[in-house]
């Protein structure tokens, strides 16, 4: 028992000292060496089902653009279109404004929120919505891609999120399409 | 019994730390700042101004719920930093709190600490504090218009200072925003109009207005002066757009809006993610 209350002592005595001293690398800052990132396969013979899905699939290219700009424009547009509730690995509780005018106003914008945002498809509906907008109006055009292949290196997210990691790297892949090649196929609008 | 044991000697041992703790706790602020706006409405009589409020007046074809927050002067930014330093402290202290509180758990049960899940560490990254503009939220209509005639005016009175334009309901100018500056003693007025495009996007198109209602002291309104004033986060995770360029003031390139004639504003030093970059070429 002393031995316990000994390693238990000794566990006190410096309780996080080891969870604060390994530094989580912050992988939304890592700008990847575009030649180690994998260039997603793009081509596949179009059918009807597939320009039908077009809302939902689809990838950005901009000419005249690099790997790293790309890629900062869509961590940007993914912030946006995530919203930044869900963006936080952390969530502080949120701010007092109970008893508040403010508050009390927010209701109805919060119930309008609510009214817009019910359901994961409509989460889903809504990411796809924002990305479209923000990257169109970076001057992005958005191309058409079958659903197998853009399941490869992208992430649809509703109530539930996508580890970091993985985001960053799909990510990635993303950049790498949107600073390559410009596509031979029709765009599509925002 | 034994396990009792333990766990009061785990609990005696648990104290120095807590106080330790304790002692690292923020001092608790002063003073509050207050932040409180009124919807004036659409009454017969006239309006009288108090010299130390700002007044804002939106007006807009059709009822809508327009979102506007104020900008921090340097003081108010400071101030709300240093809030921001306290309260990652004491998240960060609850945070130790209970890791250590897990990791003892464990010992004591004969589990490997390492093995345990912990929660997520915040850090100045990733902690979720509201920013300024978030807590200084001002929300009109759709209802208590000040007006009805030739469309709908929404009034509102609030303390002197920058604002921006943020949203109209479930609809943000996330992705580029102008402010303005609303004087005390003063009734600033915008006019305000949603756009659907046939592509889908739905900017807002904002200007100026000149306004005149025999209700408001002569020589009391002003059009509101617009500036760029770059994107703000999703806060609120809706839908995203922005405001349309304004002649004179600014334009787009490549989604970022360049000035043409005044000064980007600057955003809030809190942002714990997406820095806006406001009116960068």
């Amino acid at each position: 028992m002393g031995g316990l209350l000994l390693a238990a002592a000794a566990m006190l005595a410096s309780p996080v000292t080891a969870q604060e001293a390994a530094t989580s690398t912050d992988v939304t800052k890592i700008i990847p060496d575009p030649a180690s990132v994998v260039m997603p396969k793009l081509d596949f013979a179009e059918t009807d089902a597939d320009r039908a899905d077009y809302d939902k699939y689809f990838y950005f290219h901009r000419a005249d653009t690099g790997f790293e700009e790309a890629l900062a424009d869509l961590r940007e547009c993914d912030g946006m279109a995530q919203g930044l509730q869900s963006g936080l690995q952390y969530q502080q509780v949120p701010y007092p404004y109970a008893g508040t005018m403010a508050g009390a106003a927010g209701g109805l914008l919060g119930s309008l929120i609510a009214e817009a945002v019910v359901g994961s498809a409509n989460k889903r509906s809504l990411r796809r919505t924002n990305m479209r907008r923000c990257m169109g109006y970076k001057g992005y055009a958005r191309y058409g891609l079958q659903k197998d292949l853009w399941q490869e290196f992208h992430f649809e997210e509703g109530f539930s999120s996508e580890e970091e990691s993985k985001r960053q790297a799909m990510l990635a892949q993303q950049a790498k399409v949107a600073s390559g090649t410009k596509p031979a196929t029709g765009e599509l609008g925002i | 019994m034994i396990a009792r044991c333990l766990m009061i000697g785990a609990a005696a041992l648990l104290l120095p730390s807590m106080s330790a703790a304790a002692a690292e706790k923020p001092a608790k602020k002063e003073k509050k700042e207050k932040w409180a706006t009124k919807a004036i409405t659409d009454k017969p009589q006239p309006v009288t101004l108090d010299p130390a409020k700002a007044y804002i007046l939106v007006r807009s074809p059709g009822q809508i719920a327009p979102v506007l927050m104020r900008l921090p002067s340097d003081e108010a930014a400071a101030a709300h930093e240093a809030d921001r330093a306290a309260a990652f402290a004491r998240a960060h202290l609850s945070w130790r709190k209970r890791v250590a509180s897990i990791e003892l758990e464990a010992k004591v049960g004969g589990n490997d600490p390492s093995k345990r899940r912990k929660p997520t560490e915040p850090t100045l990254e990733n902690f979720g504090y509201p920013s300024y503009e978030q807590k200084h939220t001002m929300y009109l209509g759709p209802q208590n218009r000040f007006s009805k005639v030739d469309g709908s005016v929404y009034l509102q009175e609030a303390p002197p200072g920058a604002y921006i334009f943020y949203a109209v309901g479930a609809t943000c100018a996330c992705l580029g925003t102008v402010s303005f500056d609303a004087p005390a003693g003063k009734v600033v007025a915008l006019d305000l109009l949603p756009v659907n495009n046939p592509d889908g996007t739905t900017p807002f198109q904002l200007g100026g207005a000149t306004f005149a209602d025999a209700r408001l002291p002569a020589g009391s309104v002003l059009p509101a002066a617009l500036k760029p004033a770059g994107p703000r986060d999703n806060w609120f995770g809706i839908t995203v757009d922005r405001v349309m360029p304004v002649a004179g003031v600014f334009t787009y390139v490549r989604g970022k809006q360049v000035a043409e004639v005044a000064e980007a504003v600057a955003a809030a030093p809190e942002a714990p993610a997406g820095d806006p970059a406001a009116g960068q070429p």
